[in-house]
Order: structure tokens, then C-alpha cells, then sequence
């Protein structure tokens, strides 16, 4: 009996430069990189020098707090470069790539194989391979400890972000791998809820069996934590895992061949990109070669990962463990004369203050223009109208600034999945998302350690 | 535009950190942002932004308030004249209307922005928006002929009290231009209330001989036991209609009920405006005054016994619902907050006006009132929704 979630107050970003459904193969990178500092909640160690020898599938770095969860390198090569950040963090490992890969040997599982394998095998076949990191335990989206068992697992397998790889792609290359993933998780405990969305006909189709959940609604409907939140019928499932379809992916990927998953399909788009495509690549992939040949100019701003939530890497950058998009936008609007009393044909808004709104369904070259300057809160009430989870974004910032732990708890800061459309919406240029994502942080300090 | 570009940008060189102008930089940055769009980016993971901004929030406001400005200004040159029995061709109405108004406004946002601009230079941070609109609203509240140094006073109280005390735009709790009006209503009450409502192109005793200084409201108000308030209306020259089109005495901007309509539909086709207040205040006080004409007996004052229509076209009543009660910062946040805050500005005000003898007209008042009262619905309705969620805490 598949069940039907209707996800209120999601949102369409209508941004030109949506990646085409067909795919091409990135240019050759001659080094790949994994960032260590990019990856939340761990202190990472290095388990090897400048000058190492590596082979795909050998383990990278640990995290400090867990020594069982480790990264395990995407390439075979040599340590070229270890480039530090502040306070010694360890921002890129860079790996020179040998001509041939050599890769470490892991197990082959087929479905049936896995249907007899042990809980506790599964885990450390995934930990040993460095994937079980794409696993991540709500609310603080941390990589569980490896005897942590959830009380339900949340599976996505639709992207609505602007722009991240669409699943009918995914679907033509990794349909088997997908099986084999979804496989395991529902080892991995008891209740695996798998959802998708409505309008997603072929989805639907061939993995028929598997899904749970239709989900209707623009972005953030398909995110796992707001699947999370309108599935869940008490607290007790508040600490459940979430995990999005190009990840399930990798672990289906380990398992069919026996080698660290080191392919991947992205999404390359944004109105600066001039063959918006999906492109299939690697981890750690050099973002300069992703968007060879796009003529993305000078004046660009680089980001890896969608147009709300991803990191701004620059084109000197390499693909993160978790990032499957590049999007290129302008850096900065043209400049204007009287801006604020144009009428604003390309101008985007969710309000009706310009005459964009007019038109059903436009399509605009977004840009990281602020358009005003920061001020405070003028309870213009636009926040909450764009959150999925029912938070009022004015009144969590007021009491997380206030230092108030406990209303903000009450107001629902651990429900919020970080999806950026407040800080979208908000006339101010409150930074709330940040707000929201740096308080959760200094809570998951206290919380895990 | 690149000469005036290149210009802009050699003077910004005076105000950056270390030079000689450095302190004045809030005065720059206004200027450069109103003529330059924003050259700022986005520093965080949130790499787009819708394009709506406080500048173009506020300037919404003031457009809504242009025709209502433009009204008062001819309106007041009208009354004048028709109460000197001057001839009235419109072009010496307009002229006369603005002699009296214009200087308002001017002052009205002289001295508002002289202390907006001081507090941004003493705090280190940019010239708030929000004063653009409270510099337009209160001179539209004022009397036509009320004295200057009355309206630079008011409006000092209510930028000064009423906002900057607070932390400026956006931390205030109460509506500013409301402040500035209440200021001068009760520390110089005779130039604010009485026979002010037209100003005097000509001494007293030049005035026609049928000239009454009355407002619809004090006619009304005043009319005796067991007449009907709408005859004594009619006997002194107010009709429905000159009550809805504004060809009559009252403040500045308020007496027009078309132009403010006309300024809240485009507040209610942009979102700035919240239609939630709006149709509240009309619901309390029309059910209110229902109430009131339900309930009037012969024996109770005529005024209880006025129909809604006329009620609701008198007075400040539309101005005040459409443009001080929506004001966002002083309401409450919630959508459902905001029902009940309209509702009882309507019934508050409603009463105010026409049982409490004291005070002519209740809005002012009511607004205030529930001001104060806004953070007490919004923590009701608030731990309401608290307790409809799972909880999530650690």
C-alpha cells in the first residue's frame, strides 16, 4: 500500500541553465583531491604522508572521535599535496593519478547474498570500504557510530534541488546497483521507508516493489529530514537515518563490483554553464575539468553542490565525498540605476513586488547578487510561508540569538533540514540558514562529543 | 551612467575606514544604494536570493500612499477655500493645498531623517528604510494647519521614543507614526483636535457666514436624542458620497476613502500589506457597529444607532486599518495572531469613538493598545502550535 505525503510551503527555483537529460564523460583529471575539512562532525586524522603510494579503496583518514569510520582514497596515485586551512584543518588532500588504477579488494555481494548476510558483516564490509559514511543520523546529519541501530531509515529517491542529477539519468546506468543498495539498508533495521515523487512515472515503475511513499511537492519535498518529519508518529523517530539515491547508489556500486565506487553521475547547470548536462565523473574529480569547454567566464562564482545549499569551490576545487553537482552563476548583478524602482520584469521574487510574478512559471539567470543590504527583521511573514517543516524561521532566529536553547528547541531547530529557502525569501538578507546550521552545530558538540 | 559610476566611486574613497570622512559613511552608503543597486553578494551556502528588499518594500508603501497624498493636498486647499468663499479653480486649490501641506511633509522627513541619519552615524550601521514610510505617514494624520515646530517635535518622539531607543527599524514595538500623532495629541491637544480640521486662507471673520468648523464625526456625535444621525449629517452638508470620494475637513490623509483603497489594493496585490489585518479591522468594527445600531434604543445617544456605512466611511477608520495597523514590525507574526489583532482594533476603536466621550476618534488609541498587546497573541498561538509538534529536542 503506497502511502501519499503532501508536502506544504515547498518552492520552485526557476533558474535558466536545467541540465539536460543526456550525459557526457568529464575530461581526464590528471590529480583528484578528497577534502577532509568539508565533512561535518568529524575531526579527521591522516593516515598517510606526502609522498605515499595509494591504491583505490585504502583507507585515507579516520575521524578522530570514531577511528572505526574512515575514508578510503578515490584514486590510485601518489600524496602529491596536503593543503592546510585555519587552525591546521586539513582542507585538500591532492593525489597525482597513476596511468593504470590499481584498486583493494573487497567482497561481491548479489541480492541473494545479502539476504543472508549477518547485520554486524554488513556494517563492517561498508565501514572497511569507506562507505559507510554515506549514511547520516538525524537531526544533526552526523555518520552513525557503527553499533548504532535507527529506528527507521529514510531513503529519497527524486532530487528537487536547482539543479542536482534527476534519477530518469541515474535510473538508465545504476538501476541494478540502486537494487543492490536498497538491499542492504533494509538489513541495515527494520523499518526502511523508501520514497519518491508522484510525478516520477519511471521511478515508480521499475522499482515498484521497493517504494513506500509518494511525495508531492517542489523542493525540499524529496529531502530524507522533510520526509522524516511528515512521516514520523512520535519522537522515538527522531534519530532515524536519511540517505538520498546517488549515495544508496555507491553502496549498490561496492557491492556488484567489490571495489571502492569511485564513478559518479553529476549534474552540471546554472545560467552561466553553456551546455547545461549530466556529466559522468569520479569523486574528487578537479572541478576545472567538469566545466571544460563551458565558457563559464571570468566573472563566475563555482559551486559544488545546488544554488541553497551548496559550497562556493571556485574552479580551482575538486568534487567533495558528498557533492554530486556543479552549478556556475554570475558573481554580483550587472549594475543598475534606482534598482528598487524598476518594475522588474527579470527580476525573481516570491512576493508580487515586481511584475516577474505576472508570468507563470518564468525562468531567470539567478546570480549571487544580494539585491539590498542586511538589516533586521521586519516580520514581513514571507519565512514561514516557505518552510516545510512549520517552523516560523523570524522567531527561531530571535531566540537562537537570544540564546534561548530551550524555546528554540521547542520552535523546532532540530526539525530544520538546513533547505535554505527562508534565507532565500528573506527582504532583510538574514543569513537564517546559517544561523540555524551554526547553532545546531555548537549543540552537536555538546551532544556527540 | 559610467560618469556617474566613476563619480560614485572616487567619493567612496573618502568614506572607507581611515579617511577623513569615515564617520559619515551611513550618508554615503545611502545615497550609493539608492542610486546604485547592491553590490553585495552572498556569503554563505545560500548562493541566490529572491530580489525583493527592504527599499523596494517600503517604496511599495509610499506609492500606495501617493494618491492619498495627493488628495490631501488638493482637499485641504478645497476646504480652505470653500470656507473663505474663494473662488475655487483647481489649479489655485492645488496651490493653496499645498502651502499648507507641503511644508508638513518636508519637515515631517527633514527632521525624521536628521535623526535617522544621526543614530546610523553614532551606531556604525547603514540608514534604515522603515523611516521613509513613517516620514510620509504621520504628516498624512496631522491637521493641515498644524505648526511646524509641532510637527518636528512629534515626529523627534516618535523616531527617537518610538523606534531608535529600541534599536531602530525593526525592534520597535509600537507603530512610530502612530507615536509621533499620540505625542502631539496629548501634549499640545488644542492644535491637533477641536475646530482644526481646515486650515485658514483668510482670518475668522473673512469665513462665509455657513462655514462650522465641525467634523462628520463631532456632527454625528452631537446629534441629539431620538433624531436620526443621518439627518443631522445631511444638515450640515456631509453625503455619503463626499464621505467616500473625501471633499471634506479631516487630517491630511484621511478623508478619502477611494484613495486609500486604492492604495490598498496595490499593498494587497504586492503581499506587503497583510489582507489578514485588514479584513479583521473591518469585521470588528463593522460587527461593532451592527452591535451598536442593533442594541440603540430611543432613548441611547443617536450616534449608537449610525448605519455601517456610514460609520465605516467617517473618520480616520480606512486609513487607519489599511496603513497603521498593517504596519508589520508592531503587529503580530502570526497569520492567526493577526485576526484576532484586527478584530479588536476594530471593536476598540469602534468603541472608543462612539461611546467614550473624551476622544473624537479611537484608532490611534486601539492601535496602540493592541500594539502592546501583540506579543501576548503571537505566545498563545505560538505554544498552541508548540504543542501540535512531535517534539525534538536532545
Amino acid at each position: 500500500m503506497i502511502k501519499k505525503i503532501k508536502v506544504k510551503n515547498t518552492f520552485k527555483l526557476n533558474c535558466t541553465g536545467k541540465p539536460s537529460t543526456e550525459l557526457i564523460n568529464c575530461k581526464r583529471s590528471k590529480n583528484i583531491a578528497v577534502l577532509p575539512s568539508s565533512i561535518n562532525h568529524i575531526k579527521p586524522k591522516l593516515l598517510l604522508k606526502l609522498g605515499d603510494k595509494v591504491t583505490t579503496g585504502m583507507p585515507l583518514f579516520i575521524d578522530k572521535r570514531d577511528p572505526q569510520i574512515q575514508f578510503c582514497s578515490p584514486g590510485s596515485g601518489t600524496v602529491s599535496k596536503i593543503n592546510y586551512g585555519p587552525r591546521r584543518s586539513i582542507d585538500e588532500v591532492i593525489i597525482t593519478l597513476d596511468e593504470k588504477e590499481t584498486f583493494v579488494d573487497f567482497a561481491t555481494y548479489t541480492s541473494e547474498d545479502i539476504t543472508s548476510l549477518d547485520r554486524k558483516d554488513i556494517v563492517n564490509y561498508l565501514a572497511n570500504a569507506g562507505v559507510w559514511p554515506v549514511l547520516k543520523s538525524f537531526p544533526f546529519k552526523a555518520i552513525p557510530s557503527l553499533d548504532d541501530i535507527p529506528p527507521s531509515i529514510y531513503v529519497s529517491l527524486d532530487n528537487d534541488e536547482a539543479f542536482t542529477p534527476q534519477t530518469e539519468v541515474l535510473l538508465d546506468y545504476y538501476s541494478n546497483e540502486l537494487k543492490l543498495g536498497l538491499t542492504i539498508l533494509k538489513k541495515l533495521t527494520d523499518k526502511c521507508f523508501v520514497s519518491c515523487s508522484a510525478s516520477n512515472k519511471k521511478v515508480q515503475k521499475l522499482f515498484s516493489t521497493h517504494i513506500t511513499h509518494h511525495i508531492t511537492g517542489d523542493y525540499p519535498a524529496n529531502d530524507p529530514g522533510v520526509f522524516l518529519y511528515y512521516n514520523k508518529k512520535d519522537k522515538s523517530e527522531n534519530n532515524s537515518w536519511g540517505i538520498k539515491i546517488e549515495d544508496v547508489i555507491r553502496i549498490g556500486m561496492l557491492c556488484k563490483s567489490g571495489k571502492y565506487p569511485t564513478e559518479r553521475i553529476i549534474s552540471l547547470g546554472g545560467p552561466l554553464v553553456k551546455k547545461p548536462i549530466h556529466v559522468k565523473t569520479r569523486e574528487g574529480a578537479e572541478i576545472s575539468s567538469i566545466i571544460d569547454g563551458q565558457n563559464c567566464g571570468l566573472n563566475s562564482r563555482i559551486i559544488a553542490g545546488g544554488l541553497l545549499t551548496g559550497r562556493n569551490a571556485g574552479k580551482n576545487s575538486f568534487l567533495g565525498y558528498y557533492e554530486f553537482a556543479v552549478n556556475v552563476i554570475k558573481e554580483g548583478q550587472d549594475l543598475e540605476i534606482l534598482s528598487f524602482m524598476k518594475m522588474g520584469l527579470d527580476k525573481p521574487t516570491v512576493s508580487n513586488a515586481y511584475i516577474s510574478s505576472l508570468i507563470k512559471n518564468k525562468s531567470f539567470e539567478m546570480h549571487s547578487g544580494l539585491f539590498g543590504g542586511h538589516r533586521a527583521c521586519i516580520a514581513c511573514n514571507a519565512c514561514p510561508s516557505v518552510c516545510p517543516v512549520g517552523i516560523y524561521p523570524q522567531l527561531l532566529m530571535k531566540s537562537v540569538k537570544a540564546g534561548d536553547l530551550e524555546e528554540s528547541l521547542q520552535h523546532g531547530l532540530l526539525d530544520c533540514v538546513e533547505c535554505g529557502l527562508c534565507t532565500y525569501v528573506c527582504p532583510s538578507k538574514i543569513e537564517l540558514s546559517d544561523i540555524f546550521e551554526k547553532e545546531k552545530k555548537r549543540l552537536s558538540k555538546e551532544v556527540l562529543g | 551612467m559610467n560618469f556617474l559610476e566613476k563619480f560614485v566611486h572616487s567619493q567612496s574613497k573618502l568614506f572607507q575606514k581611515g579617511a577623513k570622512l569615515e564617520k559619515l559613511y551611513p550618508l554615503f552608503e545611502a545615497l550609493e544604494t539608492i542610486t546604485f543597486s547592491s553590490k553585495l553578494v552572498s556569503k554563505t551556502k545560500v548562493h541566490v536570493r529572491d530580489a525583493l528588499d527592504t527599499k523596494r518594500y517600503m517604496i511599495m508603501v509610499v506609492i500606495a500612499l501617493i494618491p492619498c497624498t495627493i488628495f490631501g493636498i488638493y482637499n485641504a486647499g478645497y476646504q480652505s477655500l470653500l470656507a473663505a468663499g474663494l473662488p475655487s479653480n483647481p489649479l489655485t486649490v492645488f496651490l493653496t493645498g499645498a502651502k499648507f501641506v507641503l511644508p508638513i511633509i518636508l519637515v515631517s522627513y527633514a527632521v525624521g531623517g536628521f535623526w535617522e541619519a544621526f543614530t546610523a552615524i553614532v551606531r556604525k550601521h547603514e540608514i534604515n528604510e522603515g523611516f521613509l514610510v513613517t516620514g510620509l505617514l504621520f504628516p498624512l494624520t496631522c491637521p493641515p494647519d498644524l505648526p511646524l515646530w509641532q510637527v518636528a517635535l512629534g515626529i523627534t518622539f516618535g523616531v527617537v521614543v518610538g523606534k531608535e531607543v529600541f534599536g531602530g527599524t525593526g525592534r520597535n514595538f509600537l507603530n512610530p507614526a502612530l507615536t509621533a500623532r499620540a505625542f502631539v495629541f496629548f501634549t499640545y491637544p488644542a492644535n491637533i483636535s477641536g475646530e482644526v480640521w481646515t486650515a485658514m486662507s483668510v482670518s475668522k471673520d473673512k469665513l462665509i457666514d455657513s462655514y462650522s468648523g465641525a467634523t462628520a464625526l463631532s456632527v454625528a456625535a452631537q446629534t441629539p436624542i431620538g433624531s436620526s444621525p443621518v439627518d443631522s449629517l445631511h444638515n450640515a452638508g456631509f453625503t455619503l458620497q463626499n464621505l467616500i470620494t473625501g471633499f471634506v475637513p479631516g487630517s491630511i490623509g484621511e478623508t478619502s476613502v477611494l484613495c486609500v483603497l486604492l492604495g490598498a489594493m496595490l499593498l494587497l496585490v504586492t503581499g506587503i500589506g497583510s489582507w489578514r489585518i485588514m479584513l479583521g479591522c473591518l469585521i470588528g468594527a463593522s460587527t461593532t457597529s451592527f452591535l451598536f445600531s442593533y442594541f440603540a434604543g430611543p432613548n441611547s445617544i443617536a450616534f449608537l444607532s449610525l448605519p455601517i456605512v456610514w460609520q465605516l466611511s467617517m473618520g480616520s477608520f480606512i486609513f487607519a486599518s489599511v496603513f497603521m495597523a498593517t504596519d508589520p514590525v508592531s503587529a503580530p507574526d502570526l497569520n492567526q495572531s493577526k485576526w484576532v489583532y484586527g478584530i479588536l482594533i476594530g471593536f476598540i476603536g469602534m468603541v472608543i469613538r462612539v461611546i467614550n466621550p473624551a476622544y473624537p476618534e479611537g484608532w490611534m488609541l486601539a492601535i496602540l493598545l493592541m500594539n502592546v498587546f501583540a506579543p501576548l497573541i503571537d505566545h498563545y498561538f505560538v505554544q498552541k502550535n508548540i504543542k501540535n509538534r512531535i517534539p525534538n529536542v536532545i
